[in-house]
């Protein structure tokens, strides 16, 4: 199941989120209505990636303490406020890795799969898949992200760039290389 | 791959080459990732009633302790430093 999509919000709604966040800078509990809205998709990014779904749960929860912690610190520079719980997300998740709270979990499903043996113009069997899997196990950390953002979360270039903090044509070209370098550890 | 001479191992030799220190990394990052297939996720239902902002907003009071903001060591070391500096003009 992918994530609904966060993007293409209308300006009022922009708008009316930055009034909440300048509500939550002095009194943190008018963060409700944001934490209400983000958690769902704050919390589906971080299963996707930890095995055991209590530790995703708990992830999330720090995450919102972390963005609330440092809600200070955000400034609306045309970057939704999604993208900035997200980098929180990405950075909690590596900490729990560290921490060995959590195991680096890669969930994908079979259509998904499909697809990306249709990038490599090659048919889907059982053995190529058993390939494929290896290959994303060694794949480096960086790839195996932007894979996960692009093919199995089906997220847009604009996004990405946004999570990852470069231009939607970097995260372009940066995914367009992860998925060539994870062609050749396939091939390999 | 690129060659480093001085780095090969010698026969008998238990010295860790750049070679094995890459295949090392590889094995950990194979040994620390799990691949699952078709997973079921918690519906959107499950979701939200594990929402607990009440939570959050506990955890972020313990988190903002005083003892916990740099201002508090700040102040510490700047009355430490007048304090020696006071002790020293005696």
């Amino acid at each position: 199941m992918s994530s609904p999509s966060l993007y293409h919000q209308s300006d009022t709604r922009i708008q009316s989120e930055l009034r909440i966040i300048e509500k939550s800078k002095k009194n943190p509990n008018h963060f409700a209505p944001l934490y209400e809205q983000y958690h769902e998709n704050i919390f589906r990014y971080i299963v996707k990636r930890v095995d055991d779904v209590e530790a995703a749960y708990d992830i999330t929860s720090n995450v919102f303490v972390k963005a609330l912690t440092n809600l200070h610190k955000y400034e609306f520079r045309g970057v939704p406020f999604s993208s900035w719980l997200f980098r929180i997300a990405k950075s909690e998740l590596y900490q729990s890795f560290r921490d060995k709270k959590a195991r680096r979990t890669v969930s994908i499903d079979k259509v998904i799969v499909a697809d990306i043996f249709e990038e490599f113009e090659e048919s889907f069997n059982d053995e190529r898949k058993a390939e494929l899997m290896q290959a994303l196990r060694e794949i480096n950390e960086k790839d195996l992200a932007l894979i996960e953002l692009r093919y199995f979360e089906k997220r847009s270039y604009r996004e990405i760039g946004e999570i990852i903090n470069v231009t939607e044509n970097n995260a372009k070209v940066k995914t367009f290389r992860a998925l060539q370098r994870l062609k050749k550890v396939y091939h390999k | 791959m690129q060659k480093l001479k001085h780095l090969e191992p010698c026969k008998g030799s238990k010295k860790f080459t750049i070679n094995d220190n890459k295949n090392l990394n590889s094995l950990k990052l194979m040994r620390m990732r799990k691949i699952l297939f078709n997973r079921s996720e918690p519906s959107a239902h499950e979701i939200r009633n594990k929402q607990d902002f009440n939570l959050v907003i506990k955890k972020y009071n313990r988190n903002k302790d005083y003892w916990k903001n740099p201002w508090f060591y700040g102040s510490i070391g700047i009355a430490s430093i007048l304090s020696s500096l006071f002790l020293l003009n005696m």
